[in-house]
């Protein structure tokens, strides 16, 4: 009947939009890496387009960005601070982890196929820390 | 013709789901940085007189276009690639499927790390969507996640606006189907 | 304030200890996150490497230029760790180097999960897979696709986000 399938994709669009909202959520949440990123992406098109345009570059338009993302400077140097924790962090890893780089990897007794084949020893496919 | 700040604010606005997007469509997240820095390029360079309305579709246009370039550029050959090219790649609804959407994925299900039920739901929710064959996922995103209406999707994906619900309705159940299977309940059920 | 400096000279000081070693980090693919916060360093010609890089990713030259910037890094690493190992293992490094550069992102990512539990084996252990893959190649593919699918999926870590 034509209202039960009304009824129906309504249900189903109510649905999508959910698991899109949830989705969207967590979008936002990116490491601030890679928002970093995306504004270097994104200042270059806009440059890009600028030049295009013949116009003069407009310093505020692209530097607005910059100063709304760093506009509580408080908040800016707690993330800059937090940043550089992460990387000394990181580099702590990176200082141990030399034996299971990519290099090794290709060097080890058994070739890299062995290794992508999880049904070859699916023991394997736990992880090490478990 | 868009004003470099229309463009500005546009792409400030797209960008942070146009990378979860890509990164759920490549599975991993350096090429979807590439990725979404080509596609803005491509928007500001080769579209400098379209207004700013026409943005959303192109650039969602733009993207899908980039990704597959990304994939026949690396001149990848999944080891599983061949084999399964060998058993046909034709869908149930006659579209050439792409046999890297039939590689597995990680079920992040399964991590024990991840406690709290809201967090396993979006992690199932993540997990489904990267099994989504390509165009149901392009579908399901672009329906969704970008609003668009059926005949903008239909019309950015170049099918039919038949097509379009098909694969959005085979998403859906998709991802149902395995909240369910994780004992999560409907996302319906979640909210309320 | 204070705290920032502390954590910006201790983060400085351990900058300069990693960089006398290796600054590269050869990290996987998947959730990679680099020291540096900036990722515009521009992708290098094959024609730019040092003589050292070239030798070790020869098998390589070829489709050098048409790799992505990333993946270029990632070939890089590999380069960087090259002196670390015995002939033996460097020579399979330069046999594997196609394979591996024509692997997907999520098929090297798994790759480098599994390795690092094999990694943590006893010698014997890995003595007695090396024994069991021998075997393993035997199989015909079909029974090879049924214990792929049988398997568990292979341990997903959360993203460091």
């Amino acid at each position: 009947m034509k209202t039960d399938n009304t009824d129906y994709e309504y249900n189903e669009d109510a649905q999508g939009k959910q698991i899109a909202a949830l989705l969207d959520e967590k979008a936002q949440r990116l490491s601030m890496r890679v928002l970093k990123q995306l504004e270097n992406g994104r200042n270059q098109a806009v440059n890009r387009h600028q030049k295009q345009q013949g116009s003069t570059v407009n310093a505020d338009g692209t530097l607005s960005h910059w100063v709304s993302w760093a506009d509580h400077h408080r908040v800016a140097m707690a993330g800059l601070a937090l940043a550089l924790l992460v990387s000394a962090f990181l580099i702590m890893q990176s200082m141990s982890a030399n034996e299971t780089s990519d290099a090794f990897l290709l060097g080890a007794d058994l070739p890299p196929e062995a290794f992508v084949d999880k049904g070859f020893e699916p023991a394997l496919n736990q992880s090490a820390s478990l | 013709m868009a004003s470099s700040q229309e463009l500005s604010d546009f792409l400030q606005n797209v960008e942070r789901r146009a990378f979860k997007q890509t990164a759920y469509a490549v599975r991993d997240d350096h090429a979807a940085m590439d990725i979404v820095q080509d596609a803005m390029l491509k928007l500001a360079d080769k579209y400098p007189d379209k207004p700013v309305t026409e943005y959303p579709m192109l650039f969602q246009r733009i993207l899908q276009n980039t990704m597959r370039d990304f994939w026949r550029r690396q001149k990848v050959r999944s080891l599983w690639t061949t084999l399964l090219s060998s058993f046909g790649t034709q869908s149930d609804d006659g579209e050439t499927r792409d046999p890297l959407d039939t590689m597995d994925v990680d079920d992040g299900s399964q991590n024990p790390a991840t406690q709290l039920e809201g967090s396993q739901t979006l992690q199932v929710i993540e997990t489904a969507l990267q099994k989504l064959p390509a165009r149901q996922r392009e579908a399901f995103v672009l329906r969704y996640w970008e609003e668009m209406s059926v005949a903008e999707t239909a019309e950015s994906m170049g099918c039919s606006e038949g097509s379009v619900k098909t694969h959005c309705s085979r998403a859906l159940h998709t991802m149902a189907a395995l909240l369910a299977q994780q004992g999560l309940g409907t996302v319906k059920e979640l909210n309320t | 304030m204070k705290k920032f400096w502390l954590v910006g000279s201790l983060l400085l000081a351990m900058h300069a200890q990693a960089a006398t070693n290796q600054e590269q980090l050869a990290m996987a693919d998947i959730g990679a996150i680099k020291t540096s916060l900036s990722d515009d360093v521009p992708a290098k010609k094959w024609a730019e490497l040092t003589e050292q890089q070239r030798s070790v990713l020869t098998p390589l030259s070829a489709e050098w230029d048409t790799l992505r910037p990333w993946q270029r890094e990632k070939m890089l690493d590999i380069a960087e760790d090259y002196p670390k190992m015995d002939a033996k293992k460097q020579k399979r490094v330069q046999n594997r180097l196609n394979t591996w550069s024509r692997m997907t992102p999520y098929e090297r990512e798994n790759a480098r999960k599994r390795f690092q539990k094999f990694h943590s084996l006893s010698p014997e252990e890995q003595q007695n897979l090396r024994n069991k893959w021998a075997e393993h190649q035997k199989l015909p593919e079909q029974e090879r696709e049924k214990m792929r699918k049988q398997s568990g999926e292979v341990y997903y870590d959360p993203e460091l986000d």
